[in-house]
């Protein structure tokens, strides 16, 4: 019986709907909000898990194509997907280390000068199965990755926005919000490369802002998430296809569209994949709700020096143009990193993603063009692009060897802190 | 009793937040205003009265809804306030 029930609280559900059900008890909301925040919230989890288990069959299909069109391995740089494999097979460490990071950065804001309160919930969820896959492979025991993981996480979520906070309070023009967003020594990178861009060309405001740029209207499409990674999928899938068919591998093709009509089915396939992201991240966004608002909650009542670190859509209003730019740029800057694995033969290659060129590209335009005007927010994304195809090969060979395999954790911060952690294990032996 | 979707583009991170804040705003005003919370597909069916969204979204999403809010600084409560009111004041 004991069995059974320490069977049962490793599910991952059920360890979320705890978390919020503390959460929305310490707000001391009424029992009718507490019962449908809890159910909800499991609900949310369970969407996502739906959501996850479309999306990885896709991206097997789409992984199968790319290696038999191309002879090599290909891998979405699509942290959704990563992270839905990490949950499936380590949901309980993840969740854990996940939920002593949030008690952690609410520790070291309180009593450390750093006082960012990490408020991207999805963030800190990527970010908790990275740190917790580390320590996996390199054979812990789940309360020290619980336990370590969880500091290193809220010990990253109070420190890391610090270094971006200079240009953060140059953008919104105030000191009241830090970048919530884990790719904040990317993002610090790009503010440094538009300084010196800024010194080099002789930057002023007047001229060389971005917001004095036209940039296509069709751009502008990629605003809405859901068409992004729609067209993207799409174009992919035919490239993929395509290659096999010029590779004479005609019959698998055919095998996998099944009834659909071979150019027809990529597609299908995109669009599929796009449909099964919605369900993914409306799965997301019901489960991470309640725990964000509870989050918000107690450090508002018990931090009130502390400085909310927000996801990066909320700086986009401050510079939109160069968050134009910046998708631009860091795709570009994808496409170039790819170009370099293919070049130095790399036995994997990492494959550019919409969501992320858009989201983390768009904010590294944002930092650039702030000094450096347009042609830093182009060079800055551009590097930060490269950094988000490449810097995933670091740690790539142990996940897939932990079974999360086809997709990769591209954001900057999650790899190097990644990485080092990775390193400093390797010393213990 | 008006009825407002906060939303934006992927809608979890950001827009979260907006809502927070936009729920402690009409909480702390008494404001005759109910919100939920959604990305853009959400705007799909939405029988609401307003579409509360970052700033540079405004625009776009204008033309398509009753009547659509942009909010600059997310964290800043005084232009919330501001901007419901002014919702508020269209619908006298």
């Amino acid at each position: 019986m004991l069995d059974a029930i320490l069977g049962q609280v490793r599910n991952t559900a059920i360890i979320v709907g705890t978390i919020a059900l503390i959460g929305l008890l310490l707000q001391k909301k009424t029992m009718n909000e507490i019962i449908s925040g809890t159910s909800k919230t499991i609900i949310g989890f369970m969407i996502f898990n739906i959501g996850s288990d479309a999306i990885s069959a896709i991206v097997t299909t789409f992984t199968t194509l790319f290696n038999t069109g191309f002879g090599i391995e290909g891998v979405t740089t699509q942290v959704e997907v990563a992270t839905g494999m990490a949950l499936n097979t380590y949901g309980t460490e993840v969740a854990l280390v996940m939920v002593l990071g949030f008690i952690v950065n609410l520790l070291v804001a309180k009593y450390t000068r750093f006082k960012a309160i990490f408020l991207t919930g999805q963030h800190f969820l990527y970010f908790a199965c990275v740190i917790a896959l580390v320590f996996i492979a390199h054979g812990f025991s789940t309360p020290i990755i619980v336990l370590v993981g969880g500091i290193i996480l809220g010990f990253c979520g109070a420190a890391l926005p610090t270094l971006c906070q200079p240009f953060m309070n140059e953008i919104v023009g105030s000191d009241n919000l830090a970048i919530g967003h884990f790719n904040t020594i990317g993002y610090a990178l790009s503010g440094y490369i538009g300084k010196f861009v800024g010194k080099v060309t002789h930057y002023d405001q007047e001229s060389s802002d971005s917001s004095n740029v036209n940039m296509p209207k069709f751009f502008e499409l990629f605003r809405d998430f859901v068409f992004s990674v729609a067209l993207f999928m799409v174009v992919l899938f035919y490239v993929v296809v395509i290659a096999c068919v010029i590779n004479g591998h005609m019959e698998l093709v055919q095998e996998l569209s099944g009834n659909d009509i071979w150019f027809i089915w990529p597609l299908l396939q995109g669009l599929k994949f796009a449909a099964a992201m919605s369900v993914l991240i409306y799965g997301v966004r019901q489960f991470i709700a309640e725990i964000t608002a509870a989050f918000v909650a107690i450090s508002e009542k018990y931090i009130p020096d502390s400085k909310p670190a927000v996801d990066c859509p909320a700086i986009f209003p401050f510079a939109p143009t160069a968050v134009v730019i910046g998708f631009v740029g860091s795709f570009l800057g994808g496409l170039f990193g790819m170009g370099l694995m293919i070049a130095f033969n790399s036995s994997v290659i990492m494959i550019p993603a919409a969501g992320i060129c858009f989201f983390s590209g768009g904010t590294a335009g944002v930092f650039g063009n702030k000094h450096g005007g347009w042609k830093g927010a182009l060079l800055g994304s551009f590097v930060i692009g490269i950094g988000l195809v490449m810097l995933p090969l670091l740690l790539y060979p142990a996940f897939s060897a932990l079974g999360i395999s086809g997709a990769s954790f591209p954001n900057v911060d999650y790899n190097v802190i990644g990485s080092f952690i990775d390193w400093l294990l390797s010393l213990f032996g | 009793m008006y009825k407002a979707l906060v939303c934006c583009r992927a809608g979890m991170g950001s827009s979260m937040l907006l809502k927070i804040k936009v729920d402690q705003v009409i909480k702390e005003n008494t404001m005759d205003i109910k919100t939920e919370h959604g990305n853009l597909d959400s705007l799909i069916g939405f029988d609401g009265d307003l579409v509360v969204t970052m700033d540079d979204l405004k625009d776009e999403l204008a033309p398509k809804v009753p009547y659509a809010v942009g909010i600059r600084n997310i964290m800043d409560k005084a232009e919330i306030k501001v901007k419901l009111n002014q919702f508020l004041d269209s619908k006298k």
